[in-house]
């Protein structure tokens, strides 16, 4: 029997979704701050107004559902993505009023591009867009990468199943140390590191490649977001072609590594348990399936491309490769090349690397390493157990921290996520077909979509119809949160309606 | 006889050889068609963005011609010339480039690029002036109070511990 929220549940879901509101809208005085450094005048007042609507808004909801009761594990779960779809449109204020976007709905699409760190966009002009508004876009990757929750996780008091509730709802699944807030800001604290080190390095790298100093920098701090966090905007509309460097490209690989290994993994690395990066399951099959899916695109691009020699196959086909693998989005191609040059294969290979993704417990998207590994043992230990004697004990185990035992639970739960992403990619495939797209091109773009990756062949455009935006958005959304609260929030819903 | 005499020159006109012009392409149509053009001598027209980078005798310039950007890959002294690059405070220089397009260059790894034969400034860039619409300013004048009331006022209520329902 289900069971129909009452009051009170409303009141706790609309009270920390307004404090989610509030803290997007303080987010929003970063950019403001940066275009005012910038004397750039009016994106400053589209920040202070989007900052204040939030607020507005935030506390209106704190405001009329404060409660005393304590957030339980759904009404996290439910907070989440109800959260998300709040933060995309909030998130869509400042970029509307940037006068870059041709309509509300095409700066919402870039706005969940940015916090579900996709990166398809279908802003305009890019190429004259304010510094402000740029860092926005670039800051929404990285508050979504590392979670809107976790942000707010690591500022909250109370509410300790609610928070837990919240933490799994935005994807995540283990807590790097027993206490949710410790793990919240470990997450931040590694991010930051890797924010200074990183910014720096691309910086030098800009400077070195004759770029102004002071653009340099801001590149910098935006390509770091964007490769940190596995978002891949830009701040110039050629993606990563506009440096023409292939010492920027190498600086970004690493940093897009680096965004696609769990945090428990950078973790042990930071407390000096180095080895673990060698014996990580996870880790070890994230490098075979980009080596293998890199060997396929190289096996297309050698046989019918224009590319000469074997340099030109690596440099294009393996950052391309790390790009698509990692969930960044950065391209060194046109989009329209996939298709016309690129040839079948090597678009398989690159289709593959995005589907299949890279770790769990990190800023990428799509089925991920761990889930892989572990259907891959299920299905070679039911093999074994067909031909090994009825008595025969088997298990299968896979290493992450610890030597973990594959239990049933787990290979269902992969299995799940796992079938629940390919059936998103089938969808907006279909959808892409639907509205007279070529299916390598619609399958290509899905792909991209679902598993928050943002490679284009060129049908996101913003003439592309608005029906396929909301598809997009939709598949970025229940891409980057895994599924497991978008149904939860399904739930919520139905038992509303019909329950008693 | 002064009609024979046009015909003559006309006809003449006709058979003499002549150096074909070579027709202004735009980035849609080199992407599209790019095997057509690979290898070829094109004329390409957009406007200078963001950086000039300049490598030691050579550099890289971002031309924008409204649809799209292609690397253009020129002297150290060409590139000179450009004087302002296209940002959100500026348009930057429109730039004609006559060079060899190539679909994968094997200079440059692959690269998607023009390189320049001859690079000239058509039309030099110019300030853009940003003017702050007034509805803007307005409704900020009005929200932006309503926002900090409230965050004082969930501030002092935080203070001094006020419950809920």
């Amino acid at each position: 029997m289900l069971f129909r929220p009452r009051l009170v549940d409303y009141k706790i879901i609309g009270f920390y979704t307004g404090k989610l509101t509030t803290g997007i809208g303080l987010l929003m005085l970063l950019p403001m701050v940066i275009s005012l450094c910038c004397r750039e005048w009016s994106p400053a007042l589209d920040f202070a107004f989007g900052a204040s609507v939030s607020a507005i808004l935030g506390f209106a909801l704190i405001f009329s559902c404060r409660t005393n009761r304590e957030m339980s594990w759904i009404h996290g779960i439910v907070v989440v993505p109800i959260a998300w779809l709040v933060a995309m449109v909030l998130g869509a204020v400042p970029l509307y009023l940037s006068g870059h976007f041709a309509s509300f709905l095409d700066a919402m699409f870039d706005s969940m591009s940015g916090f579900a760190t996709t990166g398809l966009a279908l802003v305009q002009d890019l190429d004259h867009l304010s510094y402000g508004h740029n860092f926005w876009r670039h800051l929404t990757m990285f508050i979504g990468g590392q979670g809107i929750v976790v942000i707010t996780i690591t500022l909250m008091t109370g509410g300790a199943a609610g928070l837990y509730g919240m933490y799994v709802g935005e994807g995540r699944e283990e807590k790097i140390l027993p206490n949710l807030k410790h793990t919240a800001r470990i997450i931040w604290l590694v991010s930051l590191v890797y924010l200074v080190f990183g910014s720096l390095m691309l910086w030098l790298v800009g400077w070195e490649i004759g770029m102004h100093p002071a653009r340099a920098l801001f590149h910098g701090v935006t390509n770091f977001m964007a490769a940190f966090d596995t978002g891949g905007f830009t701040p110039q509309s050629q993606s990563v072609l506009y440096y023409h460097s292939a010492a920027y490209e190498l600086a970004l690989v690493p940093l897009m590594v680096a965004g696609g290994i769990n945090f428990s993994l950078h973790y042990a690395l930071f407390s000096g348990r180095r080895r673990e990066l060698l014996k990580n399951t996870e880790a070890r099959t994230l490098a075979a399936t980009i080596g293998l899916t890199f060997m396929i695109t190289a096996a297309g691009l050698t046989d019918i491309s224009g590319y000469s020699h074997a340099m030109a196959v690596f440099r294009r086909g393996f950052f391309q490769i790390v790009s698509a693998h990692t969930g960044t989005g950065f391209q060194t191609v046109y989009g329209p090349q996939f298709a016309d040059m690129w040839g079948p294969l090597a678009v398989v290979g690159i289709a593959f690397a995005m589907g299949l993704g890279a770790s769990v417990g990190s800023t990428a998207g799509g089925i991920k390493a761990l889930r892989i590994n572990i259907v891959t043992k299920a299905f070679l230990l039911e093999a074994k157990r067909l031909v090994l004697p009825q008595s025969a004990v088997l298990f299968a185990k896979y290493h992450h921290l610890k030597k973990n035992v594959i239990s049933e639970r787990i290979v269902l739960n992969a299995f799940l996520i796992g079938s629940a992403y390919l059936l998103t990619y089938i969808v907006g495939g279909v959808a892409g077909t639907f509205f007279d797209y070529p299916f390598m091109e619609s399958f290509f773009e899905s792909i991209s979509a679902a598993a928050n990756v943002g490679l284009t062949t060129g049908i996101t455009m913003p003439d592309m119809p608005d029906a396929l935006k909301v598809v997009y958005v939709v598949q970025m959304w229940v891409g980057r949160l895994e599924f497991l609260s978008v149904m939860a929030l399904v739930g919520f819903m139905v038992s509303a309606v019909r329950g008693r | 006889m002064r009609k024979t005499t046009l015909f003559m020159l006309f006809l003449i006109a006709l058979l003499v050889p002549t150096t074909p012009a070579l027709a202004a392409v735009s980035s849609t149509e080199l992407i599209e068609n790019s095997k057509a053009y690979d290898g070829t001598t094109v004329e390409f027209q957009g406007e200078a963005i963001g950086d000039v980078m300049v490598r030691g005798e050579s550099g890289w310039v971002n031309l924008h011609d409204g649809s799209n950007a292609i690397g253009i890959w020129a002297s150290a002294a060409e590139l000179r010339e450009i004087r302002t690059a296209g940002d959100y405070n500026s348009i930057g220089d429109r730039v004609l480039v006559e060079g060899v397009f190539h679909l994968a260059c094997p200079t440059h790894d692959g690269e998607f690029d023009i390189h320049a034969e001859t690079l000239a400034v058509v039309k030099p860039g110019s300030r853009i002036t940003h003017t702050v619409e007034p509805g803007k300013m307005i409704a900020a004048a009005i929200l932006v109070p309503v926002a900090v009331v409230l965050f004082l006022f969930e501030r002092r209520r935080r203070r001094y511990g006020v419950g809920g329902s």
